[in-house]
């Protein structure tokens, strides 16, 4: 026989050895930013107690009330620095949209759910399936991505492929038992849904541009070489196969029949807007966040910002557009966050929050989940404000004036190198050379500086300006960019 | 005489050997029985129904603070713990009652016992082959009292690690050794003979494991590691489907499945929970009630899949880690689909789910053959359900419904007929039809 006081004993024992060893991994990972430009810093959010509070869906409505949905399956309201419980019980959601109506959309892994408090006692008591044609099997890695609503009230969401479904069709890691795994789909204001694009792999995040362009991000994988960001559009191919036995024009058995032909499906699929450097910048980004606070979060106007869950950093996009196609640049913005940043979400006031989680996909912070939020105090960075392509290579705009002598061509250090496309999980760098910055020419007010280079299609081009320093001698929080050449002008 | 020792003694030995196995059988049967009922009356406040524990220990696990042995339980439970508030059943019931509850506890057994490990050095490039541990000497050995694998016991980077002991895995059903490992160099050996693994993909390492009591070897080898250097590994006892891991036989593991024990009861109000469930088909969103009975309802099928009886479900499975296996019930079914409470479609796919309400007892709406209908289910009690149907539209149609076959339940209604189990009405706009479901014995 056993003894109760015994058990009672090894409870606390566990607990206290949980406790102990959960202290000593807080300690030996210090949350700290390596790269964090001056002006901003980061706040947390108490969270509630005894809350598995792993918030992968996040929005705030007009009045600046926070909702959040966990992965446990709560919705969580935040107002007055209190939180309410909205809603529970619902299937692992990742996304969730405050409507203007004062309803909530939720993503929940079986279907796109809208919950409406009838009675205003501050909890949902109607939850209407807005949508669930497609297939769900019960698989962890089935997620269900969204929503974003576009001007003309059109939702889109985005679909995780599966892993380790039964009678699944995989041509490497990731599967798909059909039913439209692996697409992007679009729900019109009346509530049809609609298969709107594939190859898709892991989507783990969709934004609406101020233009009202919807774009989503894709997490490295098999056929993804490292993490990117696309522009969706309707009935376009984003390079992962295996969604293609739902496309009429394909079947089980072409996609079959094609699975070592890379050059086939390469041909097929539409470029990245950029490609995300896999650990450099990211591994498993969530959804792009455009700034549209007007000057209230700094000098980042209309660019866009994405959180990494296993960086638990945030990086910035700074989108070009060259012979009528979206390109772009990516940088490090700030790192050093306490778990995996998997949603962010600008506030009335110009404040950025992040959503976090690091369950089962583990993050650089130490936390399990939880919630952030990015300050900017007013004071002016010394950043990289944006990069565009020009016709004789690049032209780099800071955040302040740059200091004449540092200004060297030999201060530019230049590679660009591209990835392979395969059904392989990543891809290494391949074609790595560097190019030599032929001239420099600083800009009147000294913000920009254009160099000229010798330039090919097709690469990521790299960019190290660590020399650079503003008339104060400051040197930029980060230093290295990437910009994704598609195209030359 | 030579035919009779040759050919007659043999059959007549045998028979008699057959018919003592099966007495014996039959007697041991009856023990436990008793030892059930027993426990049943008096052990089951403290130590649970399924001897998972409460105030008591746990009883069917690898741990036994006081001794495993029939002698020191026996002992034990004529003594008590009165410190702990355990009585001394000695003064209660007699011996041969005693030792009935001692055999039913052991029949239940799960997990590994009397665990002892062994470890050798290797080199940083060692052979990927357990055949060099011959040339090999033992760095270190001992016993596991908490009798739980640990792969962090060697305090060097390259070794081969075994473990030994008995292991008691499920009597009632197939098993698998799980491993939540990568693709590692394991061997397992099960009474001395060599298993392959049935599924070596990552993070399901699994082999085919006997009923019962066997002889447990697990040989590890760091040499099959490429690059991952985590090792601790989760290693479980799960169902021959590999849908739930019953019981862990590695520390890591161990944690993971208590990390794992997420236990949502209905208190004051009914809940609900739309997760994966064990034995429950996709969609299917669960409702516990504080009367502690249970009910799912599909939304693709728009049928009441499963009524189950106890508290709602341990989540833990669905949302720990990535969050792979399914939710498990906290009580017995009373029935699961296959078999549910089904509207009768005129076209396959003709089902729409539409939403549910949760003001009250949660109001689930659903469209089929063109009209809504709505079904709430309220709990009367904890052995009986309340089912009410209403058309909530259009024009007045038939209300047709598949019923389960139960063994354990009885469905009536004065709202409609029900002849082999189906539910027949001439169903009216607004108006409310009513169907019970009485549980009669005790669920599966």
């Amino acid at each position: 026989m056993k003894f109760t006081q015994s058990l009672i004993s090894c409870s606390l024992l566990v607990a206290s050895l949980f406790v102990i060893s959960w202290f000593n991994l807080a300690m030996a990972v210090e949350d700290q930013s390596t790269y964090l430009p001056k002006g901003y810093s980061i706040e947390t959010i108490t969270t509630p107690d005894n809350v598995r509070f792993h918030a992968t869906g996040l929005d705030i409505n007009k009045h600046g009330d926070v909702y959040v949905a966990t992965r446990f399956g709560d919705v969580w309201k935040y107002k007055n620095n209190t939180w309410t419980k909205f809603a529970d019980g619902l299937h692992e959601p990742t996304g969730l949209r405050c409507e203007d109506n004062g309803s909530i959309i939720v993503a929940q892994k079986p279907e796109l759910t809208r919950l409406v408090d009838n009675n205003n006692d501050g909890t949902a008591d109607d939850y209407i399936r807005i949508a669930d044609g497609w297939k769900f099997h019960d698989n962890y890695h089935e997620f269900n991505f969204g929503p974003v609503k576009d001007k003309a009230g059109n939702m889109y969401g985005t679909l995780n492929l599966g892993h380790g479904v039964p009678d699944a069709l995989a041509l490497g890691a990731m599967d798909s038992g059909g039913g439209y795994r692996g697409w992007a789909y679009k729900i019109s204001p009346d509530g049809k849904f609609m298969p709107f694009a594939n190859g898709l792999r892991s989507p783990a995040g969709l934004g609406v541009s101020p233009n009202n362009e919807v774009f989503f991000t894709d997490n490295q994988g098999d056929w993804v070489e490292t993490s990117k960001l696309h522009l969706l559009e309707q009935g376009k191919f984003y390079g992962h196969p295996i969604s293609l036995r739902d496309d009429a024009n394909f079947g089980l058995d072409k996609v079959r029949d094609n699975k070592d032909n890379f050059a086939f499906f390469d041909e097929m699929r539409e470029k990245p807007v950029v490609w995300i450097p896999h650990q450099e910048v990211a591994s498993s980004p969530g959804n792009p966040e455009w700034d549209v606070s007007k000057g209230k979060f700094g000098p980042f106007l209309n660019q866009i910002f994405i959180g990494d869950q296993t960086q638990s950093n945030i990086f910035r996009v700074m989108l070009d557009k060259v012979n009528g196609k979206y390109q772009g640049a990516v940088i490090n913005f700030i790192d050093g966050f306490q778990s995996g940043n998997i949603r962010l979400k600008f506030d009335p006031k110009g404040q950025l929050w992040v959503g976090q989680t690091a369950r089962g996909w583990g993050a650089k912070g130490s936390k399990p989940y939880g919630l952030q939020k990015v300050l900017w105090n007013g004071e002016m960075p010394f950043e990289l404000l944006d990069m565009k392509l020009t016709k004789s290579g690049f032209k780099l705009t800071f955040t302040q004036p740059l200091s004449d002598k540092t200004v060297l061509a030999k201060h530019f250090d230049v590679h660009e190198y591209n990835y392979l496309y395969t059904s392989t999980y990543g891809s290494n760098k391949h074609n790595q050379k560097a190019l030599a910055v032929k001239k420099v020419i600083l800009s009147k007010d000294k913000k920009s500086a254009e160099i000229e280079l010798d330039l090919t299609a097709d690469k990521i081009v790299v960019v190290n300006f660590s020399q650079l320093r503003n008339n104060t001698n400051d040197k930029p929080s980060v230093t290295t960019v990437y910009y994704t050449l598609n195209q030359l002008l | 005489m030579n035919l009779f020792i040759k050919q007659l003694l043999p059959k007549l030995l045998k028979g008699l050997c057959i018919c003592l196995v099966l007495q014996s059988s039959a007697a041991l049967s009856e023990v436990t029985s008793e030892g059930q009922t027993l426990y049943e009356s008096t052990c089951v406040a403290c130590h649970g129904k399924k001897l998972e524990g409460g105030a008591g220990f746990n009883l069917r696990d690898e741990t036994w603070v006081h001794g495993d042995s029939p002698s020191q339980i026996k002992a034990n439970i004529k003594k008590g713990f009165s410190n702990a508030g355990m009585p001394a059943f000695g003064a209660i019931y007699n011996d041969a009652q005693i030792s009935n509850i001692v055999d039913y506890i052991l029949s239940k057994r799960e997990g590994l016992s009397n665990l002892s490990y062994q470890i050798y050095h290797i080199d940083n490039n060692g052979l990927k082959s357990f055949d060099i541990i011959k040339n090999l000497q033992v760095k270190k050995a001992g016993k596991l009292p908490n009798n739980l694998m640990d792969f962090q016991l060697p305090e060097v980077n390259n070794y081969i690690i075994e473990f030994e002991g008995d292991l008691y895995a499920p009597k009632d059903q197939a098993s698998h050794l799980f491993g939540m490992a990568h693709r590692e160099l394991f061997k397992i050996e099960i009474d001395g003979k060599v298993v392959k693994p049935t599924s070596t993909e990552w993070m399901k390492l699994t082999w085919p494991l006997k009923r019962g009591k066997q002889h447990f070897k697990m040989s590890y080898s760091t040499a099959g590691d490429v690059d991952y250097t985590n090792r601790a590994m989760g290693f479980f006892v799960s169902n021959n489907e590999l849908t739930q891991k019953l019981f862990a036989v590695s520390l890591p593991g161990k944690q993971f499945l208590n990390k794992a024990t997420i236990n949502i009861k209905a208190q004051s109000q009914p809940l609900v929970e739309r997760k994966k469930v064990v034995n429950l088909p996709t969609s299917s969103v669960s409702v516990g009630f504080p009367e502690k009975i249970n009910y799912a309802f599909n939304t693709k099928s728009c049928s009441i899949v499963g009524v189950w009886t106890e508290d709602l479900l341990n989540v833990g499975p669905n949302v720990e880690g990535r969050g792979k296996d399914g939710s498990l019930i906290l009580g017995d079914w009373v029935f699961h689909s296959e078999q549910g409470i089904s509207p009768v479609y005129s076209a396959p796919g003709s089902c729409t789910f539409t939403k549910y309400n949760r003001v009250g007892n949660p109001t689930f709406t659903y469209q089929v053959n063109g009209r809504d209908f709505s079904v709430q289910v309220a709990a009367i009690s904890a052995q009986s359900l309340l089912l009410t149907y209403t058309l909530l539209s259009g024009e007045d149609t038939p209300l047709k419904l598949d019923l389960p076959k139960l063994e354990n339940g009885v469905f009536t209604s004065q709202d409609g007929q029900i002849t082999n189990n189906k539910f027949s009405t001439q169903a009216k706009v607004a108006k409310a039809y009513h169907i019970t479901l009485n549980l009669t014995g005790s669920a599966q």
